[in-house]
């Protein structure tokens, strides 16, 4: 039923009383960020120094390089703000005034957490200004932005500077690069060179189940941890700052997926779709970036389209694609969709279900079976249990 | 001087706080870069020395 505002005009929006203000919102963004960065710090340099495989300029190293992140996207938004505003306009209140809506700060630090903590400085300050620059301020600033901003510059040293992360020392810290078992390959990495799925092969060398549950895994800096980063989106949902739906039904596909993936080669054990959403990004990108709301669908049934075809995707890029972590690709390549996504789902929304409605429904969900299956099918290589099949189809 | 200082002084100070970070951040970085592949090349030798080892602790 439609909700209408009762009273007299002028009438008071959520977004504009102070508890629901962006920068209400962004505070507590950032607030639900701080355990994620406390605990890269403490696993990629405290637990480091205190097992004696660093000192303590190599113990504050990764927190300086977090805050880097932030700061370099804050000043590369300043030297923007000051180049493209009118002469009059460039007095130093007027940019700190901008500077203070634009929150740059975020996707700098957002970026700084997805890379190794081996990263070149200069290699985060590329990937700031690809974020800042071009991904968020050549389109207009904040709230304009299509692509996520951390993401952007994320994808951009991915694609083309892995290359000098790994020469610097890559995923691996100072006490992990001693572990012969891990053999230089990050769990997800090692994964994808493995012909052989058994637990043994994939968890075994990196400890259990729950050291990838705490996140005392090789990895991202503050990517590793599942029980931290569940923490922060308990905190980012109860102050309304994102919607439980994406993470949930984005992880939760990803598990299913997986575990019919699993089961497609043999592994029935709930050990590999537990696996799956504990490694690489994935908790992560479903809770700080597939929730922000300039780059994603607004309505509900659009987040929910969104978050089955992010995971899609994710299966695709894992077990199909050469990427060994599909999670910063599939967000990155879902943000083209999410205007189309969050109008057709809006259209269906306000149909219910008339006869158009069905119609496009059945168009997104076909799109999204068709992906699916073939996900399926390809990652599981299982399409040769059905080969005499579709020989007969002649579909392959 | 005060007047190029005063006419352009934050886009200098912005500049220069890109920099510094750019050169710093760097030579830190390397730094730390620096120690983890000693750190790994000590600990290859070390195998090298004590041929059965499996793996290397740090010490108390």
């Amino acid at each position: 039923m439609a909700r209408f505002a009762n009273g007299k005009a002028p009438f008071l929006r959520i977004s504009d009383t102070k508890e629901h203000s962006t920068s209400t919102i962004m505070r507590d963004f950032m607030i639900g960020l701080l355990p994620v960065v406390l605990f890269a710090w403490y696993k990629n340099g405290i637990l480091v120094f205190s097992q004696g495989n660093a000192n303590f300029w190599e113990m504050l190293y990764p927190l300086f390089f977090i805050i880097i992140g932030g700061l370099s996207s804050v000043f590369m938004e300043a030297i923007f703000f000051f180049y493209t505003s009118e002469k009059d306009s460039r007095k130093p209140k007027l940019i700190m005034k901008k500077l203070s809506t634009s929150y740059g700060l975020i996707p700098g630090i957002i970026l700084a957490l997805m890379l190794p903590m081996y990263t070149p400085i200069w290699v985060l300050m590329f990937g700031c200004f690809v974020g800042t620059i071009i991904g968020k301020m050549i389109f207009g600033g904040f709230g304009h932005n299509v692509f996520n901003p951390a993401l952007l510059g994320y994808a951009a040293i991915k694609f083309g500077l892995m290359g000098v992360i790994n020469a610097a020392g890559g995923y691996f810290n100072a006490s992990e690069v001693l572990i012969d078992a891990y053999a230089g390959a990050t769990p997800l990495a090692m994964l994808s060179g493995n012909s052989l799925l058994s637990f043994d092969t994939v968890v075994a060398p990196y400890g259990n189940l729950w050291d990838f549950f705490l996140g005392m895994t090789p990895g991202g800096l503050g990517e590793t941890s599942f029980l931290i980063i569940m923490i922060s989106f308990i905190w980012l949902t109860a102050r309304k700052v994102i919607k439980w739906i994406t993470p949930v039904i984005y992880v939760g596909a990803v598990f299913i997926l997986s575990w019919i993936v699993g089961a497609l080669n043999g592994q029935t054990e709930i050990w590999f779709p537990l696996y799956s959403i504990f490694t690489g990004g994935l908790i992560f990108g479903a809770v700080f970036m597939a929730t922000e709301p300039v780059t994603t669908p607004k309505n509900p049934l659009g987040k929910v389209v969104f978050a089955l075809m992010l995971a899609v995707l994710t299966i695709l890029f894992r077990f199909v694609g050469n990427l060994p972590e599909g999670v910063g690709t599939s967000i990155i390549v879902m943000n083209i969709f999410a205007m189309p996504i969050d109008k057709y789902t809006s259209i269906i929304r306000s149909n219910k279900w008339k006869k158009p409605a069905y119609l496009q429904m059945a168009i997104i969900f076909g799109i999204l079976i068709v992906l699916g299956v073939y996900a399926v099918l390809k990652a599981g290589n299982m399409y040769s249990l059905f080969i005499p099949i579709f020989q007969i189809g002649g579909v392959f | 001087m005060k007047k190029l200082f005063k006419k352009h002084g934050f886009i200098l100070i912005l500049w220069l706080i890109i920099i510094l970070i750019f050169v710093f951040g760097g030579m830190y970085s390397r730094y730390v870069s620096n120690s983890l592949q000693d750190e790994s090349v000590q600990s290859q030798n070390i195998t090298l020395v004590v041929p059965d080892a499996h793996s290397v602790r740090g010490g108390n």
